[in-house]
């Protein structure tokens, strides 16, 4: 009877607790191992701090275009074996704690960022800045070796572009960052959530919307649809197909979606037997069907996208190479009996537990494999062993999992592709190396022109292709399910949740 | 007594060390490096070398656990690796969830399962006797994370009455933070209380056939007093028992439950710190939840001498 008491009384009172105006909680899936992004690689931590604590000196809209954010304009200068890149710094722009944003901050990020003493995670994709010099307190020159072309597309979104103030200890930022974003940093729960709030000092008028809000860790699918349907949560990031599915009809409730920079693919180990000879590679090329994985995985057609290089289509360097290796099982017998194994193989596809998505692509391609004659076991491994396994160690055959793509196409290829031994071997888990392919990435950071480079990554793409490094299969779309009264949202061509422009109907 | 006390305040010291040597060498053993689990698949070997080196995981193992084990024994629960905050803070705002969580989910036990188990017990053979063995057999057999999702379809989905997961601090809102816990606890009582029901259903049907209660009642005492002060007493030893021992259960097992409501306890502390390879928090709950399951499992005992003065601990 007490008990039936307090839990009336409970329910009684958990009306009064509902309500909170200007105000967004959001579901996402992994939670950040720290938020200073000079020290931490993790997507889940450049998810929440890039554009919404830390701003960089450019940005990118959501029409892929990039646009001036800290810096207001810059300018390029040939100076033979380097290149100058000069940026004038808006005025007016405060940190959170106060201190007003000069070059020398910037100065102090990438020299920061760079120096070998942080051991950056992120400091190798500017390896060609060589150095950052303060010519005003509003004006800032990047000096890189050769052209470093890619340098304006970093700048606006790799993991480190954002700007840190001068001179604060890098340990603590990493639990209390301080930017000039729209929010500022309010408060971290570990393993709960994480609070921001506005920035009353923002510099751009009328910005943002919201007064806070709430980033709460549910690695459980389930659990957040329950939370958004219950309306304890408004936003539940990359929902997975069959959740969207549930809520598209419902009338309180809105699913928006968009292609994302995000490649999934079925990595082979280049330099072990079979799939060191590419007739083998090729021939599990043409064995796959994307459709089938998309329809079974994206659940519907338009939650996916067919990809055939290591780029995402969103990016206006990206060609359409899905045409290569169209689905000919045929064909795939063919080439495996040219290769050599005309009664198939046995092998194994190793799967990442966590990566469900992963999981159940890898379950299709088995069973594609088989009817070409390539007797497929699956072995799922959690996150560690798979890391462990796969990733460091390269033993393994073949396994499913994606890669993070970005729009700049220099930034693609330099882990996987470029990065040998003294001998010339891959150091990469997919174990593939060729000079002339260096020699071509090479060029394509050396030049500003974009017609240039834009030939030079098409032939790129079509070298990797030709020589199926790997099966690329599908760039599965963002699902983002939202309260429908949640208006400003839009699907960024990064992996970032922009905040500053999300406001509530009627508000 | 105290004799007693102490000599099981010692194995109690040597279980926790025996614990945290062989939890010390299994998470050495399983494959996963601490760094490249933080690192991901965006780091280059250089990176990698230097965060080894930073976390300290170059060192011997013997010398990482001398490390651990000097810290802990000097009151330092030492840094987690993944989150870069004191290990103690972390696991006192966990403890703050899980064991108001349990306390609730042994109450909501105790409140059901020993009234009905008692109804039982003394219409035994009747309808209702049936009726509350059958009910619990299926309390029995229904997993909590289950009976946790039903609960949520009910009261938060469909009748909107109570939070469909998350915790409110209790700072915050005492009454915000009680409600947010009821529903888990509920899905974790209810399974207990059918334990409960048939353990004391059984427990008192065996006292109420002892000579001694057969005396009372032929003295003619009433016999809810009988019931109380005769067999309720004595039929208590096996279920404190068993509630002791549940109670430390699910400091340490409501690992499933805190993922479906996604509640910051310490079962999904130690969940995601295995998963990341966080070494020392690792270590550090798993000592804790042996502390509390030995020191549980001597209350237990202890509680023994209150309930029966007849058993004398040795």
């Amino acid at each position: 009877m007490f008990l039936v008491a307090v839990v009336l009384l409970l329910v009684g009172l958990s009306a009064l607790s509902q309500g909170r105006e200007g105000e967004l909680t959001v579901a996402l899936m992994a939670e950040p191992d720290g938020l200073n992004m000079l020290l931490t690689p993790a997507a889940a931590s450049f998810q929440i701090v890039m554009y919404n604590i830390n701003e960089p000196l450019l940005r990118y809209t959501a029409d892929r275009k990039i646009e001036p954010l800290l810096a207001t304009s810059y300018e390029v200068a040939d100076r033979g074996d380097e290149t100058y890149y000069t940026f004038h710094l808006r005025e007016g722009v405060l940190f959170h704690n106060g201190a007003k944003f000069t070059a020398y901050d910037v100065k102090y990020t990438f020299d920061t960022l760079l120096d070998p003493n942080t051991a950056s995670p992120n400091a190798s994709l500017f390896s060609f800045v060589k150095e950052v010099d303060v010519i005003d307190p509003l004006t800032v020159r990047f000096v890189t070796e050769g052209v470093g072309a890619p340098l304006i597309g970093y700048l606006a979104s790799a993991k480190g572009a954002g700007i840190i103030p001068q001179g604060l200890d890098m340990d603590a930022l990493r639990t209390h960052p301080i930017g000039t974003g729209p929010f500022e940093f309010s408060e971290w729960s570990p393993g709960d959530h994480i609070t921001l709030v506005k920035n009353d000092h923002y510099w751009q008028p009328g910005l943002p919307h919201l007064d806070k809000v709430i980033c709460r860790f549910i690695p459980d699918q389930a659990a957040s649809l329950a939370a958004l349907r219950s309306g304890s949560v408004d936003l539940v990031d990359r929902m997975v197909g069959e959740n969207a599915l549930q809520i598209e009809n419902d009338p309180s409730l809105k699913v928006i979606s968009g292609p994302q920079n995000l490649v999934q693919i079925l990595a082979m180990n280049d330099s072990r037997p079979p799939f060191d000879n590419v007739l083998v590679r090729r021939a599990i090329c043409y064995a796959i069907n994307r459709d089938e994985i998309i329809a079974a995985t994206d659940l519907k057609a338009e939650w996916g996208s067919p990809v055939g290089s290591h780029m995402t289509p969103l990016s206006p360097y990206y060609v359409d190479l899905v045409g290569r290796y169209p689905h000919d099982p045929d064909k795939a017998r063919a080439l495996l009996a040219q290769a050599g194994y005309p009664h198939g193989f046995e092998t194994t596809i190793y799967l990442p537990q966590p990566y469900q998505f992963h999981v159940r692509t890898g379950q299709i391609i088995a069973d594609e494999l088989r009817r070409v004659g390539i007797d497929c076991k699956l072995q799922v491994l959690e996150w560690g062993q798979w890391l462990d396994r796969v990733y460091k160690q390269w033993d393994y055959d073949m396994t499913v999992i994606a890669h993070d793509v970005s729009i700049e196409p220099a930034a693609n290829f330099t882990k996987g592709f470029e990065r040998v031994s003294d001998d010339g071997a891959s150091t990469y888990y997919w174990q593939y190396a060729n000079p002339y392919l260096r020699d071509l990435l090479t060029l394509g950071r050396n030049t500003n022109d974009f017609n240039e480079r834009r030939t030079i990554y098409a032939m790129v793409q079509t070298l990797i292709s030709d020589d199926a490094v790997m099966a690329w299969i599908q760039v599965p779309h963002q699902l983002e399910g939202m309260n429908a009264r949640l208006m400003g949202y839009h699907i960024l061509p990064l992996y970032v949740l922009d905040l500053g422009s999300i406001y509530w109907e009627g508000e | 007594m105290i004799a007693y006390a102490f000599r099981r305040f010692l194995s109690l010291i040597v279980s926790c060390f025996l614990i945290s040597v062989l939890v010390f060498i299994v998470m050495h053993v399983i494959p996963g490096d601490p760094a490249q689990i933080m690192l991901g698949t965006e780091a280059d070997p250089s990176t990698l070398a230097a965060l080894r080196d930073q976390l300290g995981l170059d060192l011997p193992i013997y010398a990482q656990y001398g490390a651990w084990a000097r810290g802990v024994l000097s009151g330092d629960l030492g840094e987690s690796l993944r989150y870069h905050v004191p290990i103690s803070k972390l696991i006192a705002s966990r403890l703050a969830v899980t064991a108001p969580l349990a306390i609730i989910a042994i109450l909501i036990a105790i409140v059901i399962g020993l009234p009905t188990g008692l109804y039982a017990a003394t219409h035994r053979g009747k309808l209702g006797d049936y009726g509350v063995m059958a009910l619990s057999q299926v309390g029995l057999s229904i997993p909590s994370f289950w009976l946790g999702i039903l609960l949520m379809l009910a009261f938060s989905l469909g009748l909107h009455w109570l939070p469909a997961g998350g915790f409110v601090p209790w700072g915050k809102s005492f009454i915000g933070a009680l409600q947010s816990l009821l529903l888990p606890a509920m899905a974790l009582g209810l399974i207990r209380a059918a334990v409960v029901a048939r353990l004391s259903r059984s427990s008192l049907l065996e006292v109420l056939g002892r000579d001694y209660v057969r005396t009372a009642r032929g003295k003619g005492v009433h016999e809810m007093r009988v019931l109380w002060k005769h067999a309720l007493r004595n039929s208590l030893i096996p279920i404190v028992t068993v509630l002791g021992m549940q109670f430390a259960a699910l400091l340490a097992g409501a690992i499933i439950i805190e993922n479906v409501f996604y509640l910051p306890g310490l079962g999904r502390l130690a969940f995601q710190a295995i998963g990341q390879r966080d070494l020392p928090l690792v270590q550090d709950i798993v000592v804790l939840i042996a502390v509390l399951v030995v020191g549980m499992n001597l209350i237990v005992d202890l509680a023994y001498a209150l309930l029966d003065p007849r058993i004398r601990l040795e």
